[in-house]
């Protein structure tokens, strides 16, 4: 029996009929906290003038190398950063620096891609305000980087002529998601079954206004183009 | 490929969701997963499961609602599905489309108990 008010109901069945369940329509991105700090990183870099590139690619596909080789094209005219992503070592942060380009590295320890949280901190490291051009090289990989926005004004991804033609139809969304498509080692051409149209013309077709370039690091072949275009893309954003 | 993250995602924006209504538990979280983010369910489901130990969602059933992917096609207008990792028109074969569904990825319903 009740003890406050003398019904026979007993206790603990009076405790269940007070429970009850409500079903809540909650509707929220599952990426939603990384789309949110990707957008607040892009505002952030955009207040302190500093234009951030998102380079993507496979493992090898010349991301630092590239890097290397445009460092010398900025050099006293325009400030250059890097934030270096990889799994383990500061080896590509190390390289950068050596051809003057002040480098902060993450090492994601099993994380195949970076994220906005993780850029995030790595800007924290850079004077912002004295950079002109910031270049996030991601962890090498087709797939991952591709679902995170780290908050870059451009998303890039390098494409080597070692790695397939047909790269860009296998991997859809990262090259979806880019306005520039570079193709690299373009020095190997002569020594593997690579069509530069391929790969030009799959991905014009995913992404019609898609930027397409083809050079080399090492000879410097086509690099002067791709060097003009960031510059443009920074006129067209900060003007 | 990132289940385990994505768990951890899920168990985070309903544990808000708890706190905000003030409620005692949830029963069940219902998410929207479009086929285009090639995510395995029964990873999912997994991850989940291990995930929810402890937390508020410990009684919780994690329900997938998986979503068709469907591309429009530019050139020659038509709707199609698309049920290959090649995203082109079957009747054209054009990549110039458009993906109506296939990349949702939502936390859409959850049963709370107060």
């Amino acid at each position: 029996m009740c003890e406050e008010c003398g019904c026979g109901i007993p206790e603990e069945s009076k405790k269940e009929v007070l429970s009850h369940q409500e079903e809540v329509k909650v509707y929220k991105s599952l990426l939603e906290e990384n789309e949110k700090e990707a957008d607040e990183n892009r505002e952030h870099l955009f207040e302190h003038n500093c234009l951030a590139v998102n380079l993507m690619g496979s493992p090898g596909a010349g991301k630092t190398a590239l890097l290397e080789t445009i460092a010398e094209y900025f050099k006293g005219k325009y400030k250059i950063a890097a934030i270096e992503g990889d799994l383990a070592t500061e080896r590509d942060a190390e390289r950068v620096r050596k051809v003057g380009i002040e480098a902060v590295q993450i090492m994601t320890g099993s994380t195949c891609h970076l994220d906005a949280k993780s850029v995030h901190k790595a800007l924290h490291k850079l004077n912002l305000s004295e950079i002109d051009f910031l270049f996030v090289e991601n962890v090498g990989n087709l797939v991952c980087p591709a679902f995170y926005d780290i908050g870059c004004h451009i998303n890039g991804v390098l494409l080597s002529v070692t790695e397939g033609a047909d790269k860009v139809a296998k991997y859809p969304v990262i090259f979806r998601k880019a306005q520039f498509l570079t193709i690299t080692k373009i020095d190997l051409l002569p020594y593997v079954d690579f069509s530069i149209e391929q790969p030009k013309r799959e991905a014009k077709l995913l992404k019609g206004d898609i930027r397409f370039f083809a050079l080399s690091s090492k000879t410097k072949e086509g690099i002067e183009d791709f060097v003009k275009y960031l510059l443009k893309k920074r006129e067209e954003i900060f003007s | 490929m990132h289940e385990w993250s994505l768990a951890l995602e899920i168990i985070k924006i309903t544990e808000k969701e708890i706190g905000a209504r003030k409620a005692k538990s949830a029963l069940e979280v219902e998410v929207t997963v479009g086929k285009l983010n090639n995510i395995v369910k029964e990873q999912l489901i997994d991850a989940f499961e291990v995930a929810k130990k402890e937390t508020l969602l410990s009684k919780s059933l994690l329900k997938i609602v998986e979503v068709e992917a469907r591309g429009y096609c530019k050139s020659c207008e038509k709707e199609f599905i698309i049920d290959n990792p090649f995203i082109f028109c079957p009747k054209c074969g054009s990549m110039d489309i458009n993906i109506l569904s296939g990349e949702e990825l939502s936390c859409n319903k959850i049963v709370l108990e107060f």
